[in-house]
């Protein structure tokens, strides 16, 4: 068996009493005192993450947004330096391998964020396609740590541990802060909560310093570790796609409602099969539910309309804001209308679900 | 530290069975609630189901997953705590009291001898 890797705040976790399994081949927590507690910090307050088994690729060179422009659905070319954009890869058919984010330094050097779980098959099918290109690609996934911060005092949190300014900075850009541990810290304003707050990347070494200033900082908030268990929960309270369990290599991203972040205007592998889908708009759609009776949905539970069935659930849970059963999953269009009854089949049991579009919980205005 | 009460009988799939003379009173045993952490949603048995020892009766949920409540004795479901409905809680806060799950009245009591006792089970869940 494969060795189980360890991010650089592995011995705190176990230290603070984290409840330890195994993902994606790390060793990671999926809690630390409750899903439920964890997740409703996060909602009003503030949380800390680490998520450093999410993959770290650079690539740099004179053809990087060529190289890019050709396996990513979104357009390199249109992301501007301290930008980041929401990406799909495909496969020849279309289908989502996984969905990233790519970070623009220089035209010549861009960042990506592959899922923890895809880290190595994406950069090895990156490998695979960058022949012919003058690329070259660096994986620091066991090198670097990720740490988030997210809630309404995320901002206030990291803000904290410096004196530059960081309200300028919109959603889903990024910047090289010194936050005090001796080396500026990439600093992304963006996360997978649908809150505000900062997701960090930098060399492992600053991992811990950085970890134990912003608990520091963020005490008076109440600031909270969080697990990847409320990391799921919150996501899908977001109607955020999860990779591997929403889509694996069978959905494309028009089916996975991201046509956002597909620019028919570039060429790209898989941009056939989508375009085609596109025109025949017979395609199903993705969706939220929401359970009218108790229940909870989980993925692979089947969605019927009068006994038939119509769908998969791909992700679901219990909803610690609204305590409803809620799920994600893909019906045919002609079900697709918000306030549509269907029933999920949970356990042999058919729970009546409402047909709603993420997200399930509002966002915050 | 796990609670693992000397007085109970245990099975290797975590739920707890309390022998009262000719029933038994199952649940789930704390260690099974720490790694579930919070319970959110619980399926009982009908009352008066037959069941046969192993059988999954019914399930409790956490936020994250769903765990098989499986029956320690053969017999016939005589009471189930429906109570906890509403307070789901008590199957995190007091799993051995409140948080009891269902009541069997038992067809054959050798099974119960034949349960894991709480130093097995503690050895079980490596403690």
């Amino acid at each position: 068996m494969a060795e189980i890797k360890k991010t650089a705040l592995n011995h705190i976790h176990h230290k603070i009493g984290g409840n330890m399994v195994e993902f994606a081949g790390w060793d990671m927590p999926i809690w630390y005192t409750s899903i439920i507690d964890e997740h409703m910090a996060v909602r009003n307050s503030v949380g800390i993450f680490d998520v450093s088994h999410m993959g770290d690729v650079t690539i740099t060179g004179k053809d990087t947004i060529k190289f890019l422009q050709k396996i990513f659905t979104n357009d390199a070319a249109r992301c501007e330096v301290w930008d980041m954009r929401y990406t799909h890869l495909c496969n020849e058919k279309g289908q989502v391998m996984d969905d990233m984010i790519m970070y623009k330094y220089s035209d010549d050097h861009f960042f990506v964020v592959p899922n923890g779980a895809t880290a190595e098959m994406v950069f090895k099918w990156f490998k695979k396609q960058s022949k012919g290109f003058d690329v070259k690609l660096t994986d620091t996934t066991r090198d670097w740590f990720c740490i988030a911060v997210q809630g309404p005092k995320g901002f206030a949190t990291v803000q904290e541990l410096t004196k530059e300014d960081l309200k300028p900075m919109k959603f889903f850009s990024f910047r090289e802060v010194d936050l005090g541990v001796g080396q500026k810290i990439m600093t992304c304003r963006s996360g997978y909560t649908g809150e505000d707050g900062f997701e960090l990347v930098g060399p492992n070494k600053f991992a811990e310093p950085l970890w134990n200033k912003l608990m520091e900082a963020g005490k008076k908030f109440g600031i909270k570790p969080i697990g990847l268990g409320a990391r799921d929960t919150l996501r899908l309270e977001k109607g955020f796609l999860l990779s591997g369990s929403d889509f694996h290599n069978d959905r494309t991203p028009l089916e996975c409602g991201v046509e956002w972040a597909v620019k028919l205007d570039h060429e790209f592998i898989g941009k056939g099969p989508i375009e085609k889908q596109k025109a025949k708009d017979d395609y199903p759609r993705f969706r939220g539910f929401i359970c009218l009776e108790p229940g909870i949905p989980r993925h692979g539970c089947k969605i019927e309309v009068n006994g038939k069935e119509i769908g998969p659930i791909t992700s679901g849970t219990m909803s610690p804001v609204l305590k409803k059963g809620i799920a994600l999953g893909f019906v045919p269009k002609q079900y697709k209308e918000p306030g549509t009854k269907v029933d999920i089949v949970i356990r042999d049991k058919r729970v009546k679900a409402e047909v709603v579009k993420p997200p399930m919980v509002p966002d915050r205005k | 530290m796990t609670n693992v009460p000397n007085d109970l009988k245990y099975t290797q799939t975590h739920e707890w069975l309390k022998v009262e003379g000719k029933k038994g009173r199952m649940g789930l045993t704390d260690y099974a609630q720490h790694q579930l952490s919070d319970i959110v949603f619980a399926e009982f048995p009908e009352v008066g189901r037959k069941v046969k020892k192993g059988e999954a009766i019914g399930a409790v949920e956490s936020v994250k997953s769903v765990s098989d409540m499986c029956t320690p004795v053969s017999g016939t479901v005589v009471e189930v705590n429906k109570a906890l409905t509403n307070q789901l809680d008590q199957f995190n806060k007091d799993p051995y009291g409140k948080g009891w799950y269902a009541v069997i009245e038992m067809s054959d009591p050798n099974e119960a001898k034949g349960l894991m006792d709480a130093a097995a089970y503690k050895k079980h869940i490596h403690e």
